[in-house]
């Protein structure tokens, strides 16, 4: 059984925000517009986290990439009262907009904020509608919406591996975050297959994950800068 | 007497009413096209005009240059086939109206189910290669039972988000 799971260099990442335009795209996620922003409406499937760090008198601000971790004990899930979100068989954390109400007891439980709100009908001006990505629905305006680690690109992935009659392989599923990454910051990969670009990079010195006190096991791991 | 007669006819046709209510409206197409001609008689596979049923996700519906290929004449004097050579003249694409689809928020592979799980065309659709009349509403409910239950008998997963995007 495959473990999905994602590995972010900081080391190379420069905090530049190009996974957050591309996910935005590929997920059809909608514009919030400047005023439904000024109401704290606009949402992105994946953050750019701002962190701090003094060096004596000096200030560092770095982004962390961050989307769902997709936790293998998920909160979200324990909470939701209507099975709209649950922890699939590959360690994906689904979410079933169809069944979702809306009651927003996921995005309180979350402990990374990474679930969203939509506000939004699936509107865009003009001809954008159009270039909807065809694989990821148009979410209706009242459910809850957070990453899916690409989950449509993963379904395509084993699709195209079960037409040619063989297994899905190492590098087969690239996330969107990952594919426009102009550094190569972001892995994904299998964590079971200890082959894979990501167990190697897992079992190296450097790993670290985000409040993992909180024993929900996140599969979003992080390789700590050199010194 | 005549009372409960009245009434059992008055329920026979609220009853039928209310049966034909839940059934899908039936839709206009624009060119009564026979499926039973094809494919009996002329032996036409599925895939022959819904060209990518076995290659793509969606099976599409053909339009006016699929039946060009052979209509490029026409072949005949009925009406359905007068109205089809104009359309092929003019270049028109026919408005077909789709009787088989699902919700928005499903990604339904034909490839996957044909191609790879070699399941027949008419296990969902029925038996559509045997209608005269142009189809006004599909022969099969695709509802979610019927995929689940069929999920459940050939042992594959039924997990959500597969479908579900």
């Amino acid at each position: 059984m495959r473990r999905w799971g994602m590995v972010i260099d900081l080391d190379r990442c420069t905090g530049c925000g190009a996974c957050m335009a591309a996910c935005h795209q590929e997920n059809n996620l909608t514009a919030a517009g400047p005023e439904q922003t000024r109401r704290d409406r606009a949402f992105h499937w994946l953050k750019m986290l701002p962190t701090e760090s003094r060096l004596g008198d000096e200030v560092m601000t770095r982004y962390l990439p961050q989307p769902c971790f997709q936790c293998d004990n998920p909160p979200c899930v324990r909470v939701c009262p209507v099975h709209a979100t649950y922890l699939n068989h590959e360690g994906i954390v689904g979410q079933v907009y169809a069944r979702c109400i809306g009651c927003r007891y996921c995005m309180a439980a979350c402990p990374y904020n990474a679930k969203v709100f939509n506000w939004f009908e699936p509107e865009w001006p003009g001809d954008m509608k159009r270039k909807a990505n065809p694989d990821v629905s148009l979410r209706p305006k009242g459910v809850v919406e957070k990453c899916t680690f690409c989950h449509h690109r993963i379904n395509r992935a084993k699709e195209e591996a079960r037409v040619e009659g063989r297994d899905v392989r190492d590098g087969d599923v690239i996330p969107a975050c990952a594919e426009n990454c102009p550094t190569q910051a972001i892995a994904f990969g299998d964590l079971n297959d200890p082959r894979s670009r990501v167990s190697q990079l897992v079992s190296g010195p450097r790993v670290f994950r985000l409040q993992e006190d909180l024993g929900t096991e996140p599969k979003v791991f992080y390789l700590a800068e050199k010194e | 007497m005549r009372f409960v007669t009245v009434a059992g006819v008055l329920l026979a046709i609220v009853g039928t009413g209310a049966w034909l209510s839940l059934l899908p409206a039936p839709v206009d197409q624009p060119i009564a096209f026979n499926h039973r001609v094809h494919v009996e008689d002329l032996g036409a596979d599925c895939t022959d005009c819904h060209l990518y049923a076995s290659t793509g996700i969606r099976a599409t519906i053909p339009n006016v240059e699929t039946c060009a290929v052979c209509h490029s004449e026409p072949l005949g004097d009925s009406p359905a086939e007068l109205e089809l050579a104009r359309y092929v003249e003019a270049g028109q694409t026919i408005s077909w109206a789709k009787v088989y689809w699902v919700p928005q928020d499903v990604l339904f592979s034909h490839r996957l189910h044909t191609s790879v799980a070699e399941i027949e065309c008419e296990t969902c659709h029925g038996a559509v290669g045997k209608r005269d009349e142009p189809l006004v509403r599909s022969l099969r409910p695709l509802s979610m039972d019927s995929c689940i239950e069929c999920h459940q008998e050939r042992e594959v997963p039924n997990d959500c988000i597969a479908c579900h995007r």
